[in-house]
């Protein structure tokens, strides 16, 4: 049954807490009693032991994610691997602001059905052809995540695939074709999210670490993001029609444009929305070239700063209030807020120089091919075990410090593809906020789930890893 | 006047409570979880509709029971789906789809508990 709840007991909840909390810090434990390994500093065997309980108790959830995070800095301060306002100082950073402003975007879309009435006229637009039904939508759910939380849009497009699939009066195919419409407005959100530095946390993460390389705008993420999905949606895309069997050819698209009568021409509002959204888009993009132009500070026009004007315009407007706000998944800002300060905490203690230590002689043998697909296929596969902001914030320090040890390797080579490949979380309901909420609704079956993600997940990075590669070749990265 | 409550549980008890005032109007529940607070607390004897409504179930459910309009008291930590990030979002949108999609008014009588 679709939205069936899920029954648990206090009994079971107390002993689900006990029993997944006591295994983190039994992992922890078992890493500080392992001996240090060899080339690894005091400290960097303690912020080794962060890292395990950072990926434990983000992956197990003992508690709610964001409470989880907020249990990251106050182990590294127990563990001696960092001072209060050092595990703290992260949380503040400009990217945090940036994702956070992001969702407050998205409320505003959802509030005024903006999403809602593109979709309908998307699915009009289409035709009704099972094929093009599914790729208007995806498109729909890809352009908003690129600007918008990738789940916030996932969830507000699942209920619009429930009216499409209600079209089908065959109940077993209705069913079939909402999880395929719901499967394409997941990945294609996480596919979407490629494309800017707002796509995703782990973006957001990987941003924040090379910033501090040099400058890294908003349009340098979306110089390698854009081509990535410009590939990767339309084999998504393909891949999911032909995985997903569907024994509908046509839909009726009359109910849609019924949708569309009764919701009327735009209202103000919902032309405002819009307006705002496309400028605060190309000032994203433009910013520092429009600073250049009005003699104003370039940082005025910094995404964070960007994103933050965006929202207070549409607050002073009215379009969105506190209350709206308020509602939103402010726990993503403690999320990245954690990981930054986890691959602080690495870098710090001079674990990540151990860990390049470890990795370098496996990179640096074989060819570049085989290093990247290597390195964007355990990516992809470790986060749907892992939550992706860990695995950026572990694997980004690290392979910066490894390409600083590989003659010839740029960070940018490796820390992009790998980021991005932190995308693939298609296998489980663990894997990203988009799976949890197709499993947790029952819209798709965690057999069907794993199924079709691992086998988009494989052929997905291996694409991923060939593009960079020619990337490379090309001298285009 | 017959209304279909949907929600059973603290939101839904208390617009039971407020709609039993009132003898002329008759209502059915619909709650899709096995023993929900209104039940638990004798509010109702019973759940009439043991089924999620989803635009998919909607007009089958409304044709069944001929209700004239449905209040919505169902706020997202009461459907039971866990705390998936975006699942106030999913629950918010669903509400919203629910109203539009509907052939009988629909009331949205909470957002949220909170």
């Amino acid at each position: 049954m679709i939205l069936k709840p899920k029954i648990s007991g206090s009994v079971s909840r107390i002993s689900h807490f006990v029993g997944r909390f006591g295994l983190v810090i039994f992992l922890t434990t078992a890493v500080l009693l392992l001996p240090r390994p060899e080339g690894l500093t005091a400290s960097g065997h303690h912020a080794l032991a962060a890292f395990v309980f950072t990926a434990a108790i983000l992956s197990l959830e003992p508690v709610s994610l964001p409470i989880a995070a907020l249990m990251v800095p106050v182990c590294q301060v127990a563990l001696g691997i960092a001072t209060t306002p050092q595990a703290f100082e992260t949380f503040s950073r400009p990217v945090v602001f940036l994702i956070l402003a992001s969702l407050f975007l998205a409320e505003a879309l959802r509030k005024h059905g903006l999403t809602r009435r593109l979709a309908m006229k998307t699915i009009v637009l289409s035709g009704g052809g099972k094929g093009a039904v599914l790729f208007g939508l995806m498109g729909i759910s890809a352009v908003f995540s690129m600007w918008v939380g990738n789940t916030a849009t996932a969830a507000m497009l699942i209920p619009v695939a429930l009216t499409i699939a209600k079209q089908i009066p065959e109940k077993k195919d209705s069913k079939k074709m909402l999880a395929l419409l719901a499967l394409g407005i997941a990945y294609s959100a996480s596919v979407g999210g490629m494309a800017t530095i707002l796509g995703g946390a782990a973006n957001a993460v990987a941003s924040g670490f090379l910033a501090e390389l040099g400058p890294w705008s908003f349009l340098d993420w979306m110089k390698y993001g854009v081509p990535s999905f410009l590939v990767l949606f339309p084999l998504t895309w393909a891949m999911l029609y032909k995985l997903v069997k569907v024994p509908v050819r046509q839909l009726d698209v009359a109910p849609a444009k019924e949708q569309i009568e009764k919701m009327g021409t735009m209202s103000p509002k919902e032309k405002e929305v819009s307006g705002v959204l496309f400028f605060t888009a190309v000032l994203w993009v433009g910013g520092p070239f429009a600073g250049d132009l009005l003699g104003l500070p370039r940082s005025l026009f910094s995404s964070a700063i960007v994103a933050v004007m965006a929202v207070s315009y549409m607050a002073v407007r009215r379009i969105i209030t506190w209350e709206d706000v308020k509602g939103v998944s402010w726990g993503i800002f403690l999320i990245i807020g954690a990981g930054l300060s986890l691959g602080e905490s690495l870098t710090r203690t001079g674990a990540t120089q151990w860990f390049s230590g470890l990795i370098v002689p496996l990179v640096s043998g074989p060819s570049l091919l085989v290093t990247l697909i290597a390195l964007v296929l355990v990516s992809a596969l470790l986060t749907n075990l892992l939550n992706n902001t860990t695995i950026a914030a572990v694997f980004v320090p690290v392979l910066i410090s490894v390409s600083a040890d590989i003659g010839g390797l740029s960070p940018l080579q490796v820390v992009l593809p790998v980021t991005l490949a932190t995308t693939f979380g298609y296998s489980l309901p663990s894997a990203s906020g988009r799976m949890a909420l197709l499993a947790s609704t029952g819209i798709v079956d965690k057999s069907s789930m794993i199924r079709y993600g691992l086998i988009v997940t494989v052929v997905s990075s291996l694409v991923l890893a060939l593009l960079f590669y020619g990337f490379i070749l090309i001298g285009f990265l | 006047m017959h209304i279909l409550i949907v929600g059973a549980g603290q939101t839904g008890m208390e617009v039971i409570q407020q709609v039993k005032k009132n003898k002329k109007i008759s209502f059915v529940t619909a709650d899709p979880r096995p023993d929900p607070p209104a039940v638990r607390e004798g509010v109702i004897h019973k759940v009439d509709i043991e089924e999620a409504i989803t635009p998919l179930t909607l007009e089958e459910i409304i044709k069944n029971t001929g209700a004239d309009m449905i209040f919505l008291a169902m706020p997202a930590e009461e459907m039971g789906l866990g705390n998936a990030p975006g699942i106030d979002i999913l629950a918010d949108s669903l509400r919203n789809e629910l109203s539009i999609v509907s052939s009988i008014p629909v009331i949205e009588v909470a957002r949220s508990a909170a």
